[in-house]
């Protein structure tokens, strides 16, 4: 074989090669959701929902958090910043407004503020507030971590679920 | 002595093309009906009640699968309850066994009303594996009577072309051969 012979083989096998890789690259890709191997996945995006006593940021349309896909096991976390206006200590914790129930029992939520737990229930349970409270002197603010999740062991009941939760500051004494 | 020929760069730009073509086309006429050899089966899209997570003119592949292996948010592919005898590939709204059937409610992205309707329990239904975009319109195109005739006529052709190119091509000098192999 010729150094010419060589490189056109070489030639041949590199371009069907390249044009293999591309149809099955682009088959990976276009590859629908809910698909052989995966079910649709549930998504959850939380909002807070602002209020006169309380500043939160961010605010919608922008999501405080956006889970993306959610399977079992899965998790996704979020930041909310709460800022207190009035002139008065607040004791302000969060009730959820979902969407759906969907995800009611499937869905567990966690809150967090200064390393404290305020909420760690189901979505359904959530949509009567978090039991803990973060007290807010007049003026001063305070970070709440939300981190939602589909727990491992959950086999079905969640696919293709699309959820939004309003998050509702609530005041009263608390723990 | 190996006749060799010479090569210019364009004629290595056009092996190249030529071959990502043909890889291009035997991979996608691989991925549409190589599965039906372990006993999947592909269809082509003729609507866009998928759209946009399956397009008209998408070649899709299933496998066949029991009712009850199926999971709501997959899209199956099912004959249509109303007797047409038309085959839809629409996502699973919800699946209830009841006895001996499955009772099933499906619906296509695209549309606003749902289908409901039974399977024997163990029965088989196809779920969707995976689509090659577009290639229906291609395979569609093969079984109209123009697409059969250049489905002969054009691979007739191109071994006219690369037989009277061979004939016609000229042989490289021996001298310049072997200073090319010095």
């Amino acid at each position: 074989m010729t150094l010419d012979e060589y490189r056109d083989r070489i030639t041949r096998i590199l371009a069907a090669a390249i044009g293999a890789g591309l149809v099955i690259a682009l088959v990976a890709l276009a590859r629908p959701a809910g698909g052989h191997g995966g079910v649709l996945p549930a998504s959850l995006r939380f909002l807070a929902a602002p209020d006169g006593a309380v500043a939160v940021a961010p605010t919608p349309p922008r999501p405080v958090l956006d889970s993306g896909p959610l399977r079992p096991g899965d998790r996704a976390a979020g930041t909310l910043r709460l800022r207190n206006q009035t002139g008065a200590r607040l004791a302000v914790g969060l009730r959820a407004e979902p969407s759906s129930t969907a995800l009611d029992g499937l869905a567990r939520v966690r809150v967090l503020a200064r390393g404290r737990v305020l909420a760690d229930t189901t979505l359904q349970a959530l949509r009567r507030g978090t039991p803990g409270r973060v007290r807010l002197a007049p003026g001063a603010g305070a970070s709440l971590r939300v981190v939602a999740s589909i727990p491992a062991d959950v086999e079905t009941g969640y696919e293709g679920s699309r959820v939004t939760v309003r998050l509702v500051p609530e005041y009263g004494e608390g723990r | 002595m190996t006749a060799a020929y010479h090569w210019p760069l364009w004629g290595r730009v056009r092996i190249f093309c030529v071959w990502l073509f043909l890889g291009v086309l035997f991979t996608a006429l691989l991925a549409s009906v190589g599965p039906l050899a372990i006993g999947d089966r592909s269809f082509t899209m003729r609507s866009g009640s998928m759209t946009p997570t399956l397009e008209t003119g998408d070649v899709v592949v299933t496998e066949p699968i029991a009712p009850l292996a199926a999971r709501v948010g997959q899209i199956v592919t099912f004959r249509d309850p109303e007797g047409s005898g038309k085959l839809f590939s629409h996502r699973v709204q919800s699946i209830r066994p009841a006895g001996d059937v499955v009772h099933f409610v499906t619906r296509g992205d695209a549309n606003t009303s749902t289908e409901r309707w039974t399977v024997p329990a163990n029965g088989t239904v196809g779920r969707v594996v995976y689509r090659v975009p577009k290639l229906g319109y291609a395979l569609v195109w093969t079984t109209t009577p123009a697409g059969r005739i250049a489905l002969i006529a054009i691979p007739a052709l191109l071994l006219c072309w690369t037989g009277l190119a061979r004939i016609w091509r000229p042989e490289r000098e021996p001298e310049l051969e072997a200073a090319r192999h010095e």
